[in-house]
């Protein structure tokens, strides 16, 4: 079946100025989302994922941030065009987004309901009545045990996995087509962040939304994602499905992601094997040159690769790995 | 491999009297570490694992008196630790060292490497000015950074070579047993396995004994020889590393274990996710602390708090039903 991408990023450049100059954070990136997938984005820390996020919500402080190329579109709607009222509008509605840390992205002096139900009042045309009824159901939806008695309770009285179903909630209480999830589990225990993957996954099927998933570690989105973007120092450095990524990468960059986590196993040995270390550290964006931004860290690294950004090479059925040394790997 | 245990923690209790609520109210308190006991041999690694608030961090502390344990004995080589007074702890500091989880927030903002290095040689007044100028040389090759970065602040570091420091600053006295307080959780995937493989050399090179804490599986299946799995204050399971992970017992672990995420569907256990959180310390539930959680749960496990029992070599475990 062919289907037309629900959000396509093409070419998107977003710039910092900073007192040492126009840093780059996001390079001519292009991304799209299909109608009920699920799509990691993965990275270190500073390699533009939650940029990403943010350039497709409208949320990057301007200035110092700008967005000086590309296109954003949702359902062929260049969001990078609308003015600041209409993205208001799309904002919450059409694309909803998740954040890392509930307790710093609820608003403490205000209860739960009504927090869920101003984002439901700004957007549908509904009585306060029906708003309050469409809050304790959404609260339902997600798991809250009596949510007619939470929808009086303020954000410090809830633990940390109900405050993440909160802005769950809040974030469905529209029926987005796209919810951006940016390491929505980062700051829970690993009991709540299967708790709360379960929610997702069943709320993405019953709801078709389509799922950007933001994480730096690798096992989640092997559990979560139909497809995987891995980013590097503002750049997409490999796509494809998740299980092409996982067992079959292709960039040397992708590799050493995979292979330096400690994954559980089965049996763990009576051997303790090193791990896999990738040298260095994340270059500074600031002084990036024109090549490819992991070769300092590359142990295939050649004098092409500092001179010339890498080609798009396609490896795989709707699987690209961007790098000068792909087929000598195999 | 020596056999003799290099720490002995037995019965260890750390409890928090609270503020009461009002004047005739009973003081609530907090169970933060409810008769935890375990022990480690030389050279090896002991794993705590558990949830945030199940009191790995604070039993980390005890064993160090960083905050005073309420009963209990500590034995590090034949010393309880207990039992010393403020100056002889002072000075039994230089054996027993500490990793933090956030080596930023742990690291003096105006200090630089070399003096932070430095600083336990200073307190403990070990060696001449000019021998503690050559040991942070040493440390700092030791931990893989340049003798020359000693004169710049911490901020200037990235936040592995920050790690690196504080690793540094607790090898420094020349410790034998280092306690590591989730050093890895605060820093990328990437530079994660740069930290465990630099705390697995180190060990192998010094003889050192860890106690390490962490709440992640993949990283204590990796690092550790030992385990003991904390719920609410209290070890539920114990065991070595292989027969944890072939052979768990208590439904808490198999729980922890089936919430993690992995990279082979595979295995993927069967185990439904645990529902509801952590019940507060301050009133646990009577009987088995676990049973509100617990899919197994009977009568019996409401009303009889279990012990830890062996029931397989070297595998014990706090379970009516195991």
């Amino acid at each position: 079946m062919r289907q037309e991408p629900l959000l396509q990023v093409k070419g998107l450049c977003v710039d910092f100025s900073t007192k040492k100059g126009n840093v780059r954070v996001l390079n001519h990136l292009d991304l799209h989302l299909m109608p009920g997938e699920a799509l990691g984005i993965v990275g270190e820390s500073g390699c533009g994922k939650s940029m990403t996020a943010l350039s497709i919500m409208q949320l990057i402080p301007v200035p110092p941030g700008n967005i000086s190329a590309g296109q954003i579109l949702l359902n062929d709607i260049d969001l990078l065009q609308l003015k600041e009222a209409q993205m208001q509008d799309i904002r919450g509605n059409e694309i909803s987004m998740i954040f890392q840390e509930p307790m710093t992205s609820l608003n403490p002096v205000f209860t739960i309901g009504s927090q869920v139900s101003e984002n439901i009042r700004r957007h549908q045309e509904t009585t306060r009545a029906e708003a309050k009824e469409k809050t304790i159901q959404m609260l339902d939806a997600v798991g809250i045990p009596v949510p007619e008695l939470r929808i009086h309770q303020y954000p410090h009285e809830l633990s940390g996995g109900m405050r993440q179903r909160v802005m769950i909630a809040m974030a469905l209480s529209c029926q987005p087509s796209v919810l951006i999830a940016d390491e929505p589990t980062t700051a829970l225990d690993v009991t709540i962040q299967a708790q709360i993957f379960d929610l997702l996954r069943q709320i993405q099927r019953e709801m078709k939304t389509s799922v950007i998933l933001i994480t730096h570690d690798m096992s989640v989105i092997a559990e979560f994602a139909d497809r995987v973007v891995v980013m590097y120092a503002g750049r997409k450095v490999e796509e494809g499905l998740v299980r092409d990524i996982i067992d079959n990468s292709r960039h040397p960059y992708t590799k050493g992601l995979i292979n330096c986590v400690p994954f559980l196993k089965k049996d763990p040995g009576t051997e303790r094997v090193e791990l896999n270390e990738i040298p260095g550290v994340v270059p500074n964006m600031a002084q990036l040159g024109s090549g490819c931004s992991f070769a300092p860290r590359c142990d295939y690294v050649t004098d092409q690769c500092y001179e010339k950004t890498p080609p798009e090479v396609q490896v795989g059925k709707s699987h690209y790995a961007y790098c000068w040394h792909i087929e000598e790997d195999t | 491999m020596n056999s003799q245990p290099s720490l002995k923690v037995e019965n260890l209790r750390t409890h928090f009297k609270l503020a009461r609520p009002h004047l005739f109210a009973k003081q609530p308190t907090v169970y933060a570490v409810d008769g935890v006991s375990f022990e480690i041999e030389q050279g090896r690694t002991f794993g705590l694992v558990g949830e945030s608030g199940c009191g790995k961090s604070t039993t980390a502390l005890s064993v160090l008196r960083l905050v005073e344990p309420t009963s209990g004995s500590v034995i590090l080589k034949g010393t309880d630790v207990c039992q010393l007074n403020q100056e002889e702890l002072r000075l039994y500091r230089r054996n027993m060292q500490i990793i933090f989880q956030d080596p930023y927030s742990s690291m003096n903002p105006r200090a630089t490497a070399g003096e932070i290095i430095r600083s336990p040689l200073k307190i403990l007044n070990i060696g001449t000015p000019q021998e503690q100028n050559e040991r942070v040389e040493e440390l700092l090759k030791l931990v893989g950074l340049r003798p020359e970065q000693r004169n710049l602040y911490p901020h200037q570091f990235s936040g592995g070579q920050r790690q690196r420091i504080c690793v540094a600053r607790a090898l420094a006295p020349n410790p034998d047993f280092i306690v590591c307080d989730e050093p890895v959780s605060a820093l990328d995937v990437a530079i994660q396995s740069q930290i465990l493989n630099l705390l697995v050399r180190l060990q192998r090179e010094f003889n050192l004994t860890y106690l390490f804490i962490s709440h992640d599986m993949a990283v204590v299946q990796h690092i550790c020889d030992d385990i003991a799995v904390m719920y609410l204050g209290k070890i539920v399971e114990k065991t070595d590393r292989r027969s944890l992970f072939m052979n768990v017992k208590h439904p808490y672990t198999k729980a922890l274990l089936a919430a993690v995420p992995t990279t082979d569907p595979k295995l993927k256990g069967s185990s439904a996710p645990l529902k509801g959180d952590v019940p507060s310390p301050i009133n646990p539930p009577a009987g088995c602390h676990f049973h509100s959680r617990c899919p197994l749960a009977e009568a019996r496990c409401v009303e009889e708090d279990p012990v830890l029992q062996e029931i397989l070599p070297n595998h014990w475990v706090a379970c009516h039903l195991a």
